[in-house]
């Protein structure tokens, strides 16, 4: 029986509310044995601007978040006039502010400046909110207190008895209030709390990534921050470099002398990086790209969500070469296949694209520990080499590397047309062979690849790739409760793509759900298996699908049999 | 001069020879180049030669050690991301004046702040030959080039004043056709600790008419009992245009990039484990 509630709180950019509501109240949430989903919606502004991140929490697992705000901590009044019509439950504020509340919304009008001010300080009003809900939804402050220990143990303290005092002071203001919603203590199962962009750094930690080479751009700046964060634990060399050209050149440096190297970037920087993905396919060195994506074309909109960029993956740079596009669904996904993704790279010594975007990269999930051990495999290397040819024309594509250091393998590793020792080679016979060769080693792997699985049962499937899984999951849960149901098909490998799944799919009816307008994913179908899809769900205002908006998109489909459905604004 | 290739040490015949225009200062250089790698006694399979695209980034071909030959003006991002993952090897980056200052520029750049333990020769004709004639960054202001038919408006880049003032720590320049002294420039420049600028005039006997053999003789001085480690000095050197100092400019010891880094003062990168990575720490860090 599932017992979500979902808070949210909103205030203007740098009054710290993303961090309230992550580290404190969601993680409160996870200690007390909760699972946790969050979604933060921020402008690209460093002050002003109107922040807000939404908390859903749940005893059984957690998707995605959900659009019924059942409490509301509003910071300023902007939060208020934007998101009301949302709630369904109560709105804390301040009792200065100058609100109307409706009746059908329980109105908790608590004086957080000021009793604020009597700590010292206006700062201390996000803990007192904090506090206060933990009070409403009946939680308590144990974990609270332990967590404001923790992270403000390095500030000293003064700071940390401040922000316990808060805690406690919005407690007692609200903790004999009655609320309709309450959370309440569970086992705690040893879960961890992050996002998609933790998760690869993490899974790109685990996988013996030594190297990264990156520009700062939202939304994918977390993945190199993380590393760099970890790198003196884990003797990894971080590079913040002059641009993305230079970021993927020292990434196939690093590689080319076989150091696990990665880099990351969004759209626009990916843009500076396609010269440097073909290199890597010539030249066959192993690369591994974080794209986390934004709305475009351009600028854009550098802190909004998007999959506009499913395209550009898989035909960037010039001529026509193979490179592996990974489109992991969930954070889980972000850990497990980044690992994957570092095999792949060395094993088929080409580019590996791991696709994310602003969702995934910023939402933060409650997931088990990750604890699978993981097999390295780095493929074809030469220790002692003989008469050694680089480019090995293989029944398999894949010629053995020999890393600088080796004796007896000197040899240029080229981004012209090379013959198999790697001098430049023009001629037709050399060029079919070569080219032949590399998508050969194509082939290889989409045999090592397993098909992805059909979930549930349903004349109708839905088909999804990347961060959209979580939201169709919880699409699912909600037309179950009418009795209604699907077959999910969710697709991590865009490239290779595969196709046998899709023949055992005859006869049903497809519907595509993806965040763009021109349904990529589709266009994607019909090229690799001449299918053409006949009903799709698409969103491109730059925000997630809501669950309930998608799930009413889909009982739209599922109806009437509409062709295409845009769900578009709040 | 005719070089012959075939007879020299640590060239590699699998390779084929080079294809550059008789008297090209291409040869020269490649010559020195080896010269000062067998000369220091630097293990074949322990130095690697980055080079962009170009008449002269053919370079690593012919030379018996490793090499990557890598795309226009990235020369130096891929000799740093080697450099950076295994700081045992000796890292040489070729490049020419186009490929270097013009599409590379940025890079170039950044890597002298850097100060990054790698070498990197400029093969400096002034002129974009592979390409047939057009202007480069380091040609003459008013120069006739096919792609300005009435003279380039821009001022030249000086790649000595910006390499001394961006902060590399040996900045130096040769002429492809003064092999000893450039042969022992780049041997200087191999052994010096943070990043060694070689910037080699080089003659181009197809596309650049004005940069003649006669010009350079006449403009070529080697440089002599200058103050290395005098920045002013160096950059006023560097400034001359009556003629055309050769040899080291600015040398100073300060630390390298790779010195800096405390991942890589033990073992390379390269060397590291990666099998059975404990991150359980790490993970507590979300609770």
């Amino acid at each position: 029986m599932s017992d979500k509630v979902t808070l949210m709180i909103g205030g203007p950019a740098g009054s710290g509310v993303l961090n309230a509501g992550l580290n404190m109240f969601a993680k409160s949430c996870l200690r007390s044995g909760l699972k946790v989903f969050t979604k933060a919606e921020y402008p690209s502004l460093i002050r002003g601007g109107h922040n807000y991140l939404t908390v859903t929490v749940d005893t059984e697992d957690v998707y995605s978040h959900s659009n019924e705000i059942n409490l509301l901590i509003a910071l300023d009044k902007k939060t208020v006039e934007m998101h009301l019509d949302d709630v369904k439950g109560g709105v804390i504020y301040d009792s200065t502010m100058d609100v109307e509340i409706p009746e059908n919304v329980l109105a908790f009008s608590i004086p957080l400046k000021e009793a604020s001010e009597k700590l010292g300080s206006e700062i201390y009003q996000n803990t007192i909110a904090i506090g206060a809900a933990l009070g409403l939804l009946g939680l308590g402050l144990e974990e609270l207190e332990k967590i404001i220990r923790e992270n403000f143990f390095h500030k000293g303290e003064k700071v940390v008895n401040a922000n316990i005092k808060a805690a406690h002071a919005g407690y007692s203001l609200s903790k004999d209030k009655k609320y309709p919603y309450k959370l309440s203590k569970q086992n705690f199962d040893d879960r961890i709390l992050l996002n998609g962009n933790d998760a690869i750094v993490a899974g790109a930690v685990k996988a013996g990534c030594k190297f990264i080479s990156a520009y700062p751009m939202t939304p994918a700046t977390s993945v190199l921050t993380g590393m760099a964060k970890f790198s003196r634990d884990f003797g990894i060399v971080v590079k913040h470099t002059e641009d993305e050209i230079a970021s993927i050149n020292m990434a196939i440096g690093a590689g080319f002398v076989g150091t696990r190297a990665m880099t990351c970037t969004s759209g626009g920087g990916f843009a500076l990086m396609a010269e440097g993905l073909g290199l890597s396919a010539q030249a066959e060195v192993p690369v591994v790209i974080i794209e986390s994506q934004r709305p475009g074309p351009g600028s854009g909109m550098a802190t909004r969500t998007g999959q506009g960029d499913l395209n550009f993956m898989l035909n960037a740079s010039t001529d026509e070469f193979p490179r592996v596009v990974i489109a992991p669904g969930d954070v889980n996904e972000c850990f497990y296949l980044t690992q994957q993704a570092f095999n792949i790279a060395e094993k088929y010594q080409m580019p590996v694209i791991i696709l994310v975007d602003k969702f995934l990269s910023t939402s933060c999930s409650s997931v088990h520990k990750f604890n699978k051990e993981m097999k390295v495999d780095r493929g074809k290397i030469v220790v002692n080499p003989e008469n050694y040819k680089r480019y090995e024309v293989t029944k398999d594509g894949i010629s053995a590397r020999a890393l600088p250091g080796t004796m007896g393998g000197e040899h240029v590793t080229s981004s012209y047309e090379h013959d198999e020792k790697g001098v430049e080679d023009e001629t037709r016979e050399n060029r079919i062979k070569m080219h032949d060769k590399r998508y050969r080693k194509f082939k290889t792997l989409e045999k090592e690849l397993s098909e992805p699985e059909l979930k549930g049962d349903g004349d109708f499937v839905v088909v999804s790739w990347g961060s959209t899984k979580g939201i169709v999951r919880e699409a699912e849960k909600i037309l179950k409760q009418e009795n209604s149901d699907f077959t999910h098909l969710h697709l991590s490998f865009l490239s290779p793509f595969c196709k046998s799944v899709f023949e055992k799919l005859k006869g049903k009816k497809l519907i595509v759900v993806e965040n763009n307008k021109t349904s990529q994913l589709s266009q994607l179908i019909l090229k690799e298996t001449g299918i053409v899809v006949n009903h799709k769900v698409l969103k491109y205002d730059g925000r997630q699908f809501d669950p309930e908006d998608l799930a009413e998109g889909l009982r739209d489909v599922i109806a009437t049999g509409n062709e295409e459905i845009i769900i578009n604004g709040d | 001069m005719v070089i012959d290739v075939e007879n020299e040490q640590t060239c590699n015949l699998d390779r084929g020879k080079p294809q550059w225009c008789p008297g090209c200062g291409d040869y020269m250089i490649l010559m020195a180049v080896k010269r000062a790698i067998v000369e220091l006694g630097l293990k074949p399979e322990e130095t690697v030669i980055v080079s962009g695209i170009g008449c002269g980034s053919k370079l690593p071909h012919f030379v018996n050690v490793y090499g990557f030959e890598g795309l226009h003006g990235r020369a130096l991002p891929v000799a740093t991301g080697i450099k950076l993952a295994n700081n045992k090897l000796n890292v040489i980056a070729v490049a020419g004046d186009g490929d270097a200052y013009g599409i590379g520029g940025n890079h170039f750049l950044h890597s002298c702040r850097r100060n990054l333990n790698i070498t990197y020769i400029t093969q400096d004709n002034s002129i974009y030959a592979l390409t047939k004639g057009q202007t480069s960054p380091t040609s003459e202001k008013g120069k006739k080039t096919n792609s300005t038919p009435f003279g380039v408006l821009e001022e030249p880049i000086n790649p000595i004043a910006l390499g001394i003032l961006t902060g590399a720590s040996f900045v130096s320049r040769g002429y492809s056709h003064e092999l000893d002294h450039l042969t022992e420039l780049i041997k200087n420049a191999l052994q010096h600790k943070g990043f060694s600028l070689v910037n080699v005039l080089q003659y181009c006997p197809s596309m650049n008419k004005q940069n003649t053999l006669e010009f350079f003789k006449e403009k070529v001085e080697i440089l002599e009992g200058n103050d290395i480690g005098n920045k002013m000095e160096a950059l006023k050197l560097s400034e001359r245009k009556d003629k055309l100092p050769i040899g080291i400019f600015y040398n100073v010891d300060k630390p390298s990039y790779d010195e800096q880094e405390p991942q890589i003062t033990d073992i390379p990168l390269v060397k590291q484990n990666i099998v059975n990575i404990d991150i359980s720490k790490m993970l507590e860090m979300f609770q």
